[in-house]
Order: C-alpha cells, then sequence, then structure tokens
C-alpha cells in the first residue's frame, strides 16, 4: 500500500468509508470535512460543492433595448463531477429599456485550490418572479470573473429552471449543502448516504443539540445535505446518556445503533417525512466497526458481551467467556479502535479488542457461529483494522497492523514473514539483555515492510532457559538480533528461538465416553 | 525518568500531573509546555492537553510519535502562580518501526476494472493499495 492520497488526516480515530451510486468513496472521520477519492486515484479531496458567496459579485443593466424590469440573479459554483453547491444569495438588478446584463466580480472557487471547481452558473430570474431562476450565463472555467446576457424573457424562460424551494417548501437551489463535517459514520442506503455518530473526547465537544442526529443526503445526490431539514433526531427517551455509535443497513431497514440501544427505520420516499423509528433492542454496539453481518444475522459488540441480531430479537452468544466482560480485562478506553470480521471459510468471527493497558487491539474474541464455541486469541502485535478484500480469487481478510504492515492470514508458513529461507528455528549461541546471536547464520537484512527481514517481527524462546519469552526484533546484521525490550530471563546455549510465528497454546475441551450399563471397557 | 525504548511509529505517552510544592493537584496558571530535545536538540516545543476537559484531575498528556531514532528528552513546564515547575523524563528511539504508524483503519472496494483497500495510519496518511491480490 504505497500510493498516498493525504497525509494530513487526522488519526484520533478510524476513518468510514462509503461509496456512492458513482461509484465514488466518500471518507469521514467526524473531525475534518468528508473527503472523496478523485476518479484518478491520486487524491483524497474535500468532498462537496462551496456554497455560493456574493461578495462584490454584481450584475448591471446597460445598453438601449426592449429590456425592463427588476430581475433577482445569483451563481453557484459547479464541480468537475458534475455536482452542484448551493446558490448564492439572490440580488436584483432592474433594466429600464436595457439589452444586456454584464456580471462583474463573480467569485471563484477556493476549495481543493480551485481545481475541482469546473464551471460557475448564473441564474435570472424573469421580472418580479423571484423564487424561479433559469441559467442566464455558464463560465466555464474557474478564473474568468465576468459575463453578460442578452437573453430576452421569452428566451429566458426555455432555460434549465431553478426554483428556489419545492413547491412543499423545501429546499431546492440549496439543497446542495456540503457533508456534514461532525459525523465520523457514513453508510449508502436507499440510493441516500447517511452519517452518523459525532466524535466523543475529542477536544470539540460535540454540539448537544445535533449529536442525537442521523444526516441524510438527497436521493441520488451523494453530495447534497440539506442539514437543515434532512435529519432524523433520535431522542433519548430511554433515559440514559445513550450515544449514537453507527449505522447498520441490514435488508430494507438501517438500524441506528447507539452504545445500549438500536433503532430501526423504515420508510418510503423521504425519511423526515415518511420516517417511522423504533426502538428494537435494548442491547447497543460499541462502534460502527464492532458489527458484521452472517448469513443474515448481525453480531454486535457491548459492554456487556456478543449478541446475535435478527432484525427483530437478539440472543447473548458469548456467555463462555464472559468473564472478559466482567472482569475489566478489556481496556474499553480504547474501544473507539475495536473492530470485528467475519472469516466465511472458518466461519469464525472474531472481535478484535484492546486486552490489558494495550490501545490498539491485541486481542481477538473468536466465535464459530456454525459450532457456537468461543476461543481467544492474543497476538504479539496490534491488529489495528481489518477488511474483506479479493485474493486470489476469494474473499479473505486483510489485517492492518503496526509499523505500516497488512497482513493477511494463512497465506505462508509463519505469521510476519515470507521469505522461507529467514524462517527459522534453532538453538541460540549467545545472548545479552538486549540480543541474542546465532553463530551458525548470517541474519537476512531485507527491508521489513517486504517480510525478509525479521525486522519488526517477534522472536519467540520455544525451549531451554527463558522459556515462553517473547521480544520484537529491531534490527538484524550478521549472526545478531536486537530486541527492543530487555530479556526478562537471558537466554543461553540451552535455549532454543524461533523467529516469526505467534505463540499459541491450545486446551481443547472435553467429553466423557459413553458406558452402558453393567460393562466396562 | 527514562520511559522505555521506542520505534519509529510507536506513540510515547508523556503525562504530566499538575501539582503544587505540597505535591497537592492544581490547576496551573496555563496548558503545561513541552519542549521535545532529540540527542540535545530541540525538535519541538507544544502545550500538553488536559486529560480530563472537567479538569476533575490535572492530569496532562502528550501522545507523541517521534521522527527520529536517538535518545530523546521531554521537558514537561507549567506554572502555579508565577511559580514554575519541570518535569523531565527521557525515552529512547531505537531501530527497526515505521513512521507511518499503525494501519488503524482499512476499507476494501470493489471499483469497475479495479478492487482497492483503503489505509489510514495513526501517523496521519490515507493510502491505497490496487488489486491486492
Amino acid at each position: 500500500v504505497t500510493t498516498y492520497l493525504n497525509n494530513t488526516t487526522s488519526a484520533f480515530g478510524p476513518i468510514s468509508v462509503a461509496k456512492d451510486h458513482r461509484n465514488r468513496p466518500l471518507i469521514v472521520n467526524g473531525i475534518e470535512a468528508a473527503k472523496y477519492i478523485e476518479s484518478s486515484w491520486t487524491n483524497a479531496l474535500t468532498a462537496g460543492v462551496s456554497a455560493g458567496v456574493n461578495g462584490t459579485f454584481a450584475g448591471a443593466w446597460s445598453g438601449a433595448g426592449s429590456i425592463s424590469g427588476v430581475y433577482s440573479y445569483a451563481f453557484r459554483f459547479v464541480h468537475s463531477d458534475g455536482d452542484f453547491g448551493d446558490l448564492s444569495p439572490v440580488q436584483t438588478a432592474t433594466a429600464s429599456s436595457n439589452t444586456t446584463i454584464s456580471y462583474t466580480n463573480v467569485p471563484l472557487d477556493s476549495a481543493n485550490g480551485g481545481t475541482t471547481t469546473a464551471a460557475r452558473q448564473i441564474f435570472r430570474s424573469l421580472p418580479s418572479v423571484p423564487g424561479l431562476l433559469y441559467l442566464d450565463a455558464t463560465i466555464s472555467d474557474n478564473s474568468t470573473t465576468t459575463a453578460s446576457s442578452t437573453k430576452s424573457d421569452a428566451t429566458l424562460a426555455a432555460q434549465t429552471q431553478l426554483p428556489i424551494l419545492n413547491a412543499d417548501g423545501t429546499l431546492h437551489a440549496r439543497r446542495f449543502g456540503v457533508p456534514p463535517a461532525t459525523k465520523s459514520v457514513v453508510c449508502a442506503f436507499k440510493d441516500r448516504m447517511w452519517m452518523a455518530a459525532d466524535v466523543i473526547g475529542y477536544t470539540v465537544v460535540p454540539d448537544a443539540t445535533t449529536i442525537n442526529r442521523i444526516y441524510y443526503s438527497e436521493v441520488l445526490e451523494p453530495w447534497s445535505w440539506p442539514t437543515s431539514q434532512n435529519y432524523l433526531t433520535i431522542s433519548d427517551d430511554a433515559g440514559m446518556d445513550d450515544v449514537i455509535t453507527g449505522l447498520m443497513p441490514h435488508g430494507s431497514y438501517l438500524y441506528f445503533l447507539k452504545e445500549r440501544h438500536i433503532y430501526r427505520l423504515s420508510y418510503a420516499t423521504v425519511p423526515a417525512v415518511d420516517g417511522e423509528v423504533y426502538l428494537v433492542a435494548s442491547r447497543g454496539c460499541v462502534n460502527n466497526r464492532c458489527w458484521t453481518l452472517v448469513e443474515d444475522t448481525a453480531y454486535l459488540l457491548d459492554y456487556h458481551g456478543v449478541y446475535a441480531f435478527n432484525g427483530a430479537s437478539l440472543q447473548p452468544v458469548s456467555l463462555p467467556i464472559q468473564d472478559y466482560f466482567r472482569e475489566a480485562r478489556i481496556n474499553w478506553q480504547a474501544s473507539k479502535w475495536f473492530h470485528c470480521i467475519a472469516d466465511p471459510r472458518e466461519e469464525v468471527v472474531r472481535f478484535f479488542v484492546a486486552l490489558g493497558d494495550s490501545y490498539l487491539p491485541t486481542g481477538a474474541l473468536c466465535f464459530n457461529y456454525r459450532l457456537n464455541r468461543w476461543w481467544t486469541e492474543r497476538f504479539p502485535f496490534a491488529i489495528a483494522s481489518s477488511c474483506h478484500a479479493p485474493i486470489t480469487g476469494q474473499t479473505r481478510p486483510i489485517y492492518g497492523s503496526e509499523y505500516d504492515r497488512l497482513l493477511t492470514p494463512d497465506s505462508t508458513n509463519l505469521d510476519g514473514m515470507v521469505d522461507s529461507s529467514a524462517q527459522r528455528r534453532a538453538s541460540v549461541t549467545s545472548a545479552t539483555w538486549l540480543s541474542l546471536s546465532d553463530s551458525t547464520i548470517t541474519m537476512p537484512t531485507g527491508q521489513s515492510y517486504n517480510f525478509t527481514s525479521p525486522v519488526n517481527c517477534h522472536v519467540h524462546i520455544v525451549g531451554g532457559k527463558g522459556s515462553g519469552q517473547s521480544r520484537r526484533v529491531i534490527s538484524a546484521s550478521g549472526s545478531k538480533l536486537t530486541i527492543k525490550h530487555p530479556w526478562m530471563i537471558l537466554p543461553d546455549a540451552t535455549s532454543i528461538y524461533q523467529l516469526a510465528g505467534v505463540r499459541w497454546n491450545v486446551r481443547f475441551g472435553q467429553f466423557e465416553w459413553p458406558v452402558d450399563d453393567g460393562m466396562v471397557n | 525518568m527514562s520511559i522505555g525504548r521506542y520505534q519509529l511509529g510507536d506513540y510515547v505517552p508523556l503525562s504530566l500531573q499538575t501539582t503544587d510544592q505540597n505535591l497537592l493537584s492544581t490547576i496551573p496558571d496555563a496548558d503545561p509546555a513541552i519542549k521535545l530535545y532529540r540527542n540535545g536538540t530541540l525538535v519541538t516545543t507544544t502545550t500538553m492537553s488536559v486529560l480530563d476537559p472537567n479538569r476533575a484531575v490535572e492530569q496532562y498528556v502528550l501522545r507523541y510519535q517521534p521522527n527520529n531514532l536517538g535518545s530523546w528528552i521531554a521537558v514537561m513546564t507549567y506554572a502555579l502562580s508565577a511559580i514554575t515547575y519541570t518535569k523531565v523524563e527521557s525515552f529512547l528511539v531505537v531501530a527497526g518501526g515505521n513512521s507511518t504508524g499503525a494501519i488503524v483503519a482499512a476499507h476494501s472496494l470493489r471499483l469497475p476494472g479495479h478492487d482497492y483497500v483503503v489505509c489510514q495510519a495513526d501517523g496521519g496518511t490515507l493510502r491505497y493499495g490496487r488489486n491486492p491480490y
């Protein structure tokens, strides 16, 4: 993963990504303005189109002719992708037997350095009909600041119409608001984009009036967010300080996830008009990365455990590992980084959580949903993110880890290294508190990012003195490995070391062999 | 006091409890300042953020991601009624690691023609990989 899109993205919390009907990825984090990835995939730029602001923009009539009356006019920006910005405030210019209206100081768009603004459109009304404007002039660049028009009323009336408001009083010419910057979760559902979940714990405290709002875009207009009208509010009627943590499209419904509750939305055409929101479960979800869908069942992690949710009822499933939730083994302070992923090949859902004092997840609560079996996994490195990707034609998990590493399970013989010649289990020749030597080989010294070097992998003492210790390798040179933290017990020549891989222990369940009455075998 | 060994890409947790001369937690005159030196050369000066916005405990933190190997010293200072207090901590940034940091978010996108994985690293970057097979 080497192609940079943006170098200044806040790392306070994870991003959320959804693609719109035009396959344009929208990226949000609740702190910065929403970004999109442009079609050439070279930049992540600010999403949305700026609203028009008049400044010194003006229109004036001139020339002797037959046009008379009070005309309203305004302008808007046009994105290179064809999206529009909000219309600027309407101004007026009075014609008195004139021919030409000249527009001056037409503002330039500075968003994304002006590189994504393809045009500006100037609209004008018919005399004394200020609520309905028509396209009067188009400036097909973002540099020219003047334009003019000689369209008569009849000619103007045949141009593209732009009403200020719809017939029902809702916004039309100013429905193109930019995506809200304060929401950290985005999803696509029924031809609209949806955003929710304020960032908690950041320097900027969430606005109490909007923290329970879920915003949505116009239909098939993923950059049109009239936030003054396109929102739903999930009131805290359960009497608890419950905040929205995620959005879960499931079947024909969109579920609003809070920390301790789930609400279901159904609507026909316009959510704010004919939508209904119901409380459907008194369990919630830690964050938007802690739910996953498997065969029409959602598995979610909240502060009380893991449960299965089929859209109507829920079933707690984590009883065998409930100690993790009762005994504070999980570092909930780091819960914004928790995530989960289902692996259909193994029929397992893994919930990655921070254990002990780590702030990124270093352990996984693993649930085989076919067998209803649980186990836990701990890793010597953090698994900070996960997603599915097609690899060799098969959808498989990808894990994001420390030190810029992406990992795929079941890819090589040992986790962490691909060079089989570098995979090594042998006797220690000598060791210091911060190193280990094996005089029989020369340690590979390739680049750590292509997994040919042991740097950033762990070295484990798997036999002899000091057995059971694992340390991260920080450099390899000659026959020596240097480690990050000192040994607790110094290995010696009786010790056996193992490069890379993950130490594991396993304990199976037990069952009784049935004994027939009177028979002893 | 040494607070340990770190690698590029690690966050170093620097914390400060602001106390008066009787070691009672006290609100300082202003947010504490912190100077970070590497091998004796000043690298950056900034302020620390209060851990609890309600200031129930006077704990200030800075999660710092060092950008170079070496021996680092953090000098934290705050003032209480015109008296300046100082706390010094040191740490080592050793070899290995990666300044990009951990990949804290990964999203797969299937688009016509290509598959993409968009990654966010906690060093502040957004990147993508294409056709990860």
